[in-house]
């Protein structure tokens, strides 16, 4: 098969089909610590850690050093709850939704590709007060 | 598109066909393998670098805008499964083959390991057959939607000959024992094929048509008593002698004695 069928599949724009709902959920202004993996512009790997800004049942906004691309996927893994407890040691995968580029850093909001898998236990369920 | 690890599938309405979709796909992957075997060269876990390398993967697909990620249980014409911890990859798709005017639809799985570009190619349904491509073959353009399904047609031509051996104008053909033998731990789908004119058979993996070797000289034997039997059977039950429950007893009593002799 000739070279530019590689390059036909793969365009430009991303895929806003995939999350249409664009965190219309409650949201918390919860701090939380978690490590965001990924793959960065440049192809290559990264691990780092930083504090959510806030989050929902299905997605969370944190900063990160460096600018990823919307659509993207990212894996995160909460480092420690808010009561200090060690987190989940499980990743689970969220999709970029937004990138917007701050002072100091790149802020981005990102959709949980497993809506199935509580990925925080510090967000409250429906009816009940932040913890 | 499935990648093993992967929460959800990767979908696509227009570049599914693998005429269209399996070389780039196999292209994307063998580098999202490499990157897994470099992550866990790195100190990363196994489950990581997986999960790094189907998350490469899956973005590269997200930058054309026909591809979409979506739950699983979909039922999909073409389906791949992408495992690139072990590398491989598994497909299932529908070929069609237009001989006279007439067309046959043809199911297939096709396994293989990414790395090294070769693939078995399995038909589902009333005259399964296996055959192999390498990933050379697969870059002819429409080699899927001709080449293979051309070939499968051919095969259950064949599988029909082999059901009617007495068609006119075919050609005698080495005998070929089908079987699947149970290890210790996995079932194993074999053939066994004579060698020619030889006293030796020949020992294939049905699914990948692998050649595991020749069959020692002691396993023959018993084989080609078998054999015998088989036939003498047969041919006693063409006779009208033996039919239904009998003709195993029969089967039984001349395998027996064979042994002895």
């Amino acid at each position: 098969m000739p070279d530019n069928t590689k390059s036909d599949l793969r365009g430009a724009a991303g895929t806003a089909e995939s999350h249409p709902n664009q965190r219309r959920e409650r949201r918390y202004p919860l701090l939380i610590p978690i490590e965001v993996s990924g793959i960065g512009k440049d192809g290559r790997p990264f691990h780092e850690n930083t504090v959510t800004s806030d989050v929902s049942e299905r997605g969370c906004r944190f900063s990160l050093s460096k600018e990823l691309e919307r659509d993207s996927i990212v894996a995160i893994r909460v480092l420690r709850t808010l009561a200090g407890a060690p987190g989940d040691s499980r990743m689970v995968m969220f999709q970029i939704i937004h990138v917007r580029q701050e002072p100091s850093a790149w802020s981005m909001g990102a959709w949980t590709l497993q809506p199935d898998v509580t990925w925080c236990p510090d967000i409250p369920r429906e009816g009940e007060p932040p913890r | 598109m499935e990648i093993a690890g992967f929460p959800q599938v990767l979908h696509t309405r227009n570049y599914g066909h693998p005429d269209v979709l399996f070389v780039p796909l196999i292209q994307e992957a063998r580098a999202a393998v490499s990157f897994c075997e470099r992550l866990i060269a790195d100190g990363e876990t196994q489950e990581e670098a997986a999960s790094m390398s189907g998350i490469q993967l899956a973005t590269s697909f997200l930058k054309n805008p026909s591809f979409s990620l979506s739950a699983r249980g979909m039922q999909e014409e073409h389906y791949y499964f992408l495992d690139l911890a072990s590398g491989t990859i598994r497909m299932k798709s529908r070929l069609y083959a237009e001989v006279s005017r007439r067309t046959s639809m043809f199911k297939v799985e096709i396994v293989g390991r990414i790395p090294e570009g070769i693939y078995a190619v399995r038909t589902i349904g009333e005259s399964p057959a296996t055959f192999q491509f390498d990933h050379e073959s697969a870059q002819h353009p429409l080699f899927f939607s001709t080449i293979l399904a051309e070939e499968c047609l051919h095969l259950k031509v064949q599988h029909e000959r082999f059901l009617r051996p007495d068609m006119p104008g075919r050609k005698p053909e080495p005998p070929e024992v089908c079987l699947t033998v149970e290890t210790s731990s996995r079932k194993v789908p074999v053939i066994l094929r004579k060698k020619g004119e030889r006293e030796e058979w020949e020992l294939f993996d049905a699914e990948l048509g692998a050649r595991f070797g020749v069959l020692p000289a002691e396993a023959t034997d018993h084989l080609q008593h078998l054999l015998e039997s088989l036939s003498e059977m047969l041919e006693a039950v063409a006779g009208g002698k033996h039919s239904g429950p009998a003709a195993s007893d029969y089967l039984a009593t001349a395998v027996k004695d064979r042994a002895k002799s």
